[in-house]
């Protein structure tokens, strides 16, 4: 029997391309730095993420402290918040989105492929529901059921999906005229099935890119949370609700904004130099 | 003095998969009031070449050779230069009209701005000039007409509209690129007696590119066929129809069902695909798929020899005069 | 020879949205009554120009575009009007290739996966290496190397890709095959390949086809009985031969005489006009015959009065009130 030939799937192609994208590139890699600093770093620091520091209050970052980033107006170290605070805003960025992509996948593919009246109805409840102010539909949830971690993932996912949603229905819609999804259906696929192998597999693309949108878009939600005094409780911090504090101190203590807005807005540069390097890779403009 | 003379072409790209060499050494003439068919599939090199001579070239296209358009050199020309020829002596009409057509403005300032540009000619007696030149290419109510938008008309009529405007100028050489492949079959009767009606009157110079054997036995005079970015045989139509030499023609010519002929009975298909242009055999293009190879077939590539008076063929099998 | 496909008085007709806001909806009469019958080993050719209807025919015949009245009976089932769940398994028995061979075949799938999709669906129960010996099977049989199973569309040719088309429409051994324009976005060296290989898997296989395309030369070399069409509606059907040497309806006539021969003496022998006028739009017909408008022989009658399919001599039908040689 003959060997049989490695094909060369789009996703390969397009990583070759997105290899070649030095921006992007550059960008990956920065981000998993930080990844891996948020991830390992609060261990190589003595301090620990709510430890009080009496003796250096406020103070600028030194290396004989050993707080590196300097403390806060309490006292902490901001080293070790700083990264905490980095693990907090990176989880909620992760699972908000993927709870938003679950669901607007989910519905946006079955509206679009459906089409018709299932279309239209499942698409104006997205319509009243993006018509709610989010705010006060958050801060009714934070009421009732308190500040609790997994209602703010829940929260953000909740209100992110109609986005999600709206993209994939408009891809779906696309995707339904061609021609191998008639090819499909004369092969005698059920619609489900034809949605789940043909559909949502040729949006992932486009998905994909919109994630890193989405990804910086939870996170700046939540430090608006965090502003308001919604966001995650004390001790447990958010590059959010550092920034908030740090803003407070900014004009006398520069470093306690400084370094969570830097990782902050680093992170966010990542993600969308990212996504454009993600559509450019996916994008067969050259072919 | 030859109306255009292209010698040695050779077009090229770069792409992320390497190198394309879509026209490897390109060399033929036209004659004023001929009409050259430049015949060959995907991946022959005939719509390149031709975009070669209005530089008109991908970004990532280059080219070298010499483009003689009534003696003068068109390779080194610059910008402004090129400009100045383009739309005025030298004319292309493509596959699809839309491709010229602006579907923003209506027909009577496409027309007009032509006119304008190139001849320097008043509005009045540009307009005039267009609405002449709609009614020599058959389009009814040409006065009423020309104001309307590209995507008022009709597929046939559209054509017309992208002819007429190629016209205006009166150009010594039109280039046609598979000018009735998009269309109906009676529509395209239409046109092509259109371009021999309109040859006649402007006595003008065509290179006409197409895959389809029909439409160069109607139109040609001579006919060019290119496999592999290179020429295989060069001979009068009706030379070549009756006595085809190159095995690429004869396979060609073999395999395309014919209403004349005998039905039912199996075509004789050319076996394999057409080469990759970035991988080219060394030998002979045609090589690989060729049912009368030898062994210097794959290692050398055939020149272009006279295999009889006007009738050039590029195979080993053919040399001089036989 | 059975019957396997019987169609009488089919209309697709879609509903447009009218100009302007208070406009009507306007009507598109794609398919406006047709009828033929089909048997296995048969080939039916179906020619006609931009807005004929053949696609939008073939598209209804498998039940992929909703058919607004008529008929259309598989092996005595009528199709029309059946449940989707009874479709569906119907489904194996019809099967269609399309025009664009690169469009009708899913990127992110390998070839195996695309030809091995229907066995999935009607052959749940076949094992993994049954399916993939039936895959490799089905890949030599239409002229694929057994070795590129893994590979994806876009690494292959036009032609390589209808054959793939090919492969995965016959893997289930359906009794009737639609093609709608095989050939036509291939190259002609590789067309002649196709329509070959399309006439040697329907002698294997005993295959109905129903080939629809707009090259009337291509059609003649493959199909037994040729049907012409006119914005959506029949003009003539009658055998191959017949039609192509003794056309009754004008249009078949025009046609014919349209296609450029590759021969030039011929070509410069011919000197008959062409067909003048345009096609008509499809949203607003002739009156009458839609033909009249373009015909030359056309007289008031043409305009006035829609002429009926008839029976005009063996196995053929004629839908004209002055048909050629009369």
């Amino acid at each position: 029997m003959t060997e049989e030939i490695r094909g060369r799937s789009l996703w390969q192609d397009a990583l070759a391309r997105l290899k070649r994208n030095r921006a992007a590139v550059t960008a990956l890699v920065l981000l998993a730095l930080i990844v891996l600093l948020v991830t390992a770093g609060p261990w190589l620091s003595p301090w620990s993420l709510d430890e009080i520091d009496w003796d250096h209050i406020s103070t600028p970052p030194s290396l004989e402290t050993r707080h590196w980033f300097g403390t806060d107006s309490v006292g902490r170290d901001l080293f070790v918040r700083t990264l905490h605070g980095g693990r907090m805003s990176l989880m909620v960025g992760l699972v908000a989105t993927a709870v938003s992509l679950v669901i607007g996948i989910a519905w946006g593919a079955t509206a679009g492929y459906l089409g018709g009246r299932v279309d239209g109805f499942m698409m104006r409840v997205v319509d009243i529901l993006y018509a709610m102010p989010f705010m006060f539909f958050v801060i009714l949830l934070m009421v009732f059921f308190g500040r609790d971690i997994l209602l703010i993932f829940v929260a953000i996912g909740a209100i992110n999906w109609l986005d999600m949603a709206r993209i994939v229905r408009g891809q779906t819609l696309a995707l339904k005229q061609r021609e191998f999804v008639e090819a499909a259906v004369a092969c005698g696929l059920t619609a489900p099935r034809i949605i789940a192998r043909h559909i949502v597999p040729n949006l992932l693309g486009v998905v994909a890119v919109y994630v890193t949108l989405t990804i910086p878009q939870v996170i700046l939600v939540e430090s608006f949370l965090s502003f308001l005094g919604l966001g995650v409780q004390e001790p447990a911090t958010s590059w959010g609700a550092l920034v908030n504090e740090g803003a407070q101190e900014m004009e006398s203590a520069p470093w306690s904004l400084l370094f969570p807005a830097g990782f902050l807005a680093a992170t966010l540069f990542c993600f969308n130099f990212i996504g454009d390097g993600l559509r450019d890779a996916l994008d067969p403009r050259d072919r | 003095m030859a109306l255009l003379e292209v010698k040695d072409l050779h077009v090229r790209f770069r792409t992320n998969d390497g190198e394309v060499r879509a026209v490897n050494g390109l060399s033929f003439s036209l004659e004023k009031g001929e009409t050259l068919g430049l015949v060959g599939e995907s991946g022959s090199g005939k719509s390149q070449a031709v975009l070669s001579i209005l530089q008109l070239l991908a970004d990532n296209g280059s080219f070298q050779g010499s483009i003689r358009f009534q003696g003068r050199e068109l390779s080194t020309l610059d910008r402004k230069a090129m400009n100045r020829i383009r739309g005025n002596r030298i004319a292309m009409i493509f596959q699809d009209p839309m491709t010229a057509l602006n579907g923003h403005l209506t027909v009577e300032r496409q027309m007009t701005e032509v006119l304008e540009h190139h001849e320097g000619v008043k509005r009045r007696e540009a307009r005039r000039r267009a609405i002449e030149m709609l009614e020599a290419v058959q389009i009814p109510d040409a006065h009423k007409r020309i104001r309307r938008y590209p995507h008022e008309f009709s597929g046939g009529m559209r054509q017309r509209v992208m002819i007429a405007m190629a016209l205006l100028c009166r150009p010594d050489l039109l280039i046609a690129d598979e000018p009735t492949t998009a269309l109906d079959v009676t529509v395209q009767a239409q046109i092509l007696r259109l371009l021999r009606d309109l040859q006649q009157e402007f006595h003008m110079g065509i290179l006409l590119i197409t895959h389809d054997l029909g439409v160069v036995a109607s139109l040609g005079d001579r006919v060019l066929v290119m496999y592999g970015g290179r020429t295989c045989e060069e001979a009068a139509v009706d030379e070549l129809f009756r006595h085809p030499r190159h095995p690429y023609t004869r396979g060609l010519l073999g395999s395309v069902p014919r209403l004349d002929t005998p039905a039912g009975e199996r075509l004789r298909a050319i076996p394999g695909n057409p080469p990759s242009l970035l991988a080219l055999p060394p030998g002979c293009a045609f090589a690989p798929r060729c049912g009368e190879r030898m062994a210097q077939c794959n290692e050398v590539q055939p020149a272009m020899r006279e295999a009889a008076p006007g009738h050039g063929v590029a195979c080993h099998l053919h040399g001089d005069g036989e | 020879m059975s019957l396997l496909l019987e169609v009488r008085d089919l209309e697709v007709r879609f509903q447009l949205p009218g100009e302007g806001w208070l406009a009507k909806p306007k009507e598109l009469r794609a398919v406006d009554g047709v009828g033929f019958t089909l048997e296995a080993g048969r080939t039916l050719g179906i020619v006609g120009e931009s807005g004929c209807g053949k696609s939008t025919l073939a598209r209804a015949l498998l039940g992929l575009v909703p058919a607004t009245a008529g008929s259309v009976k598989l092996e005595g089932e009528e199709l029309t009007a059946l449940p989707p769940a009874r479709m569906r398994l119907l489904r194996r028995e019809m099967q269609i290739v399309f025009q664009d061979p690169f469009a009708s075949l899913d990127p992110r799938m390998t070839v195996g996966e695309i030809i091995a999709e229907p066995l999935r669906v009607f052959e749940p129960r076949l094992g993994r290496a049954a399916r993939a010996g039936r895959v490799r099977t089905m890949m030599e049989r239409v002229g694929l190397a057994a070795s590129q199973v893994n590979r994806y569309p876009h690494e292959f040719s036009g032609g390589q890709c209808q054959r793939i088309g090919i492969a995965r429409a016959l893997v289930l051994r359906p009794r009737l095959l639609v093609c709608d324009e095989p050939v036509s976005a291939l190259d002609v060296s590789i067309q002649a390949q196709i329509v070959n290989l399309l006439m040697d898997l329907q002698q294997e296989m005993g295959l109905a086809m129903l080939f629809i395309a707009h090259d009337l030369a291509v059609v003649r070399q493959i199909s037994h009985e040729v049907m012409v069409m006119y914005l959506g509606r029949m003009a003539e059907l009658a055998p191959r031969d017949a039609l192509y040497d003794t056309p009754f309806h004008p249009y078949t006539r025009a046609l014919l005489d349209s296609v450029p021969l590759p021969d030039p003496e011929r070509e410069r022998a011919r000197n008959a006009a062409p067909l003048g006028g345009d096609l008509p739009s499809p949203l607003s017909p002739p009156t009458g015959c839609a033909f009249h408008t373009r015909c030359p022989r056309a007289r008031s009658r043409c305009r006035e009065a829609r002429p009926v399919l008839q029976a005009a001599g063996q196995r053929r039908q004629l839908a004209c009130h002055f048909p050629l040689g009369s």
